[in-house]
């Protein structure tokens, strides 16, 4: 196969970063327990739960990042005394943070997660609203699909992803953002910021997958967040 | 016309079923899911492997480290397989000694080397070309 199909062919098969779905397929994941990222807190989790935990400021440092892309928008409020990752008690008293038309008040809790899920899900944010909160109150929580490699701190070899760039993808989400259409990062010249559809919130990904330029907001993602809060 | 909306009722009933199968007692939990591309549709490389090591591939390390262990089948790629390395600073799952896994990987650009890009249970199912 010559380079320029092969060039082609991973441009076609771009990561679709894409489907909101309130999964029955997935609510087993849900259950799964994972790893706090940071600061190597293992949380409770079923038979196939990421048993090791991952201990390293370089992965801290990528995850505060990636939430502190937010902090441009007018959601800086609602992630304002945030401490960032992550455990129960490092949720901000009295710092609701609100998703969509969801008052997370009660509980105002994001965690990140190592997961070992079956499939090619990349990533997910669990949205947890117990009933008797009626709409107003619950958790969510990030995860990352460590069946695949992640580059930490830098920038990924092909085929690898870049995790402060997917995990800033992810905190959009957390705070309501769905996706963006758009097209496909070309991680190039010109900067990828400047080409059409390059948003943190696309829906595309570019597999080559030396793309980190989701790490950092475009205006579309800028405004989005500032309609929203 | 009847039969359609009969069978239009039908599927919503069981749509609903299944929703309500995937919410935990007490309320709802949902997912907003992105997906990966199938990392076979990426790699240079795909074996079955057994590590001869546990190796904690979740921490990241500055230096990258050879995978030491036998591979026990080949799907794609050279026979044998030359080294295959952990990049430096990168996560992925854990290997165990003895529990063998499915490695995808791709060729360092201008070197003999491979790298890991997924590590999946030998059971994979592939999502895409195989």
């Amino acid at each position: 196969m010559n380079a320029k199909v092969r060039t082609l062919m991973n441009r076609l098969l771009a990561v679709v970063l894409a489907i909101a779905v309130p999964s029955a397929a997935f609510a087993q994941a849900c259950s799964l327990g994972g790893t706090n990222l940071a600061t190597g807190t293992q949380w409770a989790g079923g038979p196939n739960v990421y048993s090791a935990y991952v201990a390293n400021p370089a992965v801290g440092t990528d995850i505060l990042a990636a939430q502190d892309a937010w902090l441009a928008t007018n959601a800086a409020n609602r992630l304002a005394g945030w401490s960032g990752v992550v455990t129960a008690s490092d949720c901000p008293a009295g710092q609701p943070f609100q998703l969509g038309l969801f008052d997370f008040a009660t509980v105002p809790c994001i965690t990140v997660t190592a997961t070992n899920v079956s499939g090619t899900t990349l990533a997910f944010v669990d949205f947890n609203t117990p009933a008797a909160c009626n709409g107003q109150c619950g958790t969510k929580s990030i995860s990352v699909n460590t069946a695949f490699a992640w580059a930490v701190g830098g920038a990924p070899l092909q085929g690898q992803y870049h995790l402060q760039s997917v995990l800033t993808h992810e905190f959009g989400h957390v705070l309501g953002l769905g996706h963006m259409s758009g097209g496909i990062c070309q991680n190039s010249s010109p900067p990828c910021f400047a080409t059409p559809g390059t948003e943190t919130m696309g829906g595309t990904f570019d597999t080559g997958s030396t793309e980190t330029c989701k790490a950092t907001l475009e205006p579309n993602d800028i405004n989005s967040a500032n309609t929203r809060y | 016309m009847t039969r359609q909306l009969l069978a239009l009722a039908a599927l919503t009933l069981a749509s609903m079923v299944v929703n309500a199968q995937s919410m935990p007692p007490g309320g709802e939990q949902e997912q907003l899911i992105d997906r990966a591309i199938p990392p076979e549709t990426m790699a240079d490389a795909i074996v079955d492997f057994l590590p001869d090591m546990d190796m904690r591939l979740d921490v990241p390390s500055v230096a990258e480290r050879s995978i030491p262990g036998q591979v026990t089948k080949y799907e794609r790629g050279p026979s044998p397989l030359p080294r295959i390395v952990h990049t430096a600073n990168t996560i992925i799952r854990p290997l165990e000694r003895g529990r063998p896994v499915k490695l995808f990987l791709k060729q360092y650009p201008g070197r003999l080397d491979y790298y890991l890009i997924a590590v999946f249970p030998t059971s994979y199912t592939y999502q895409g070309q195989p």
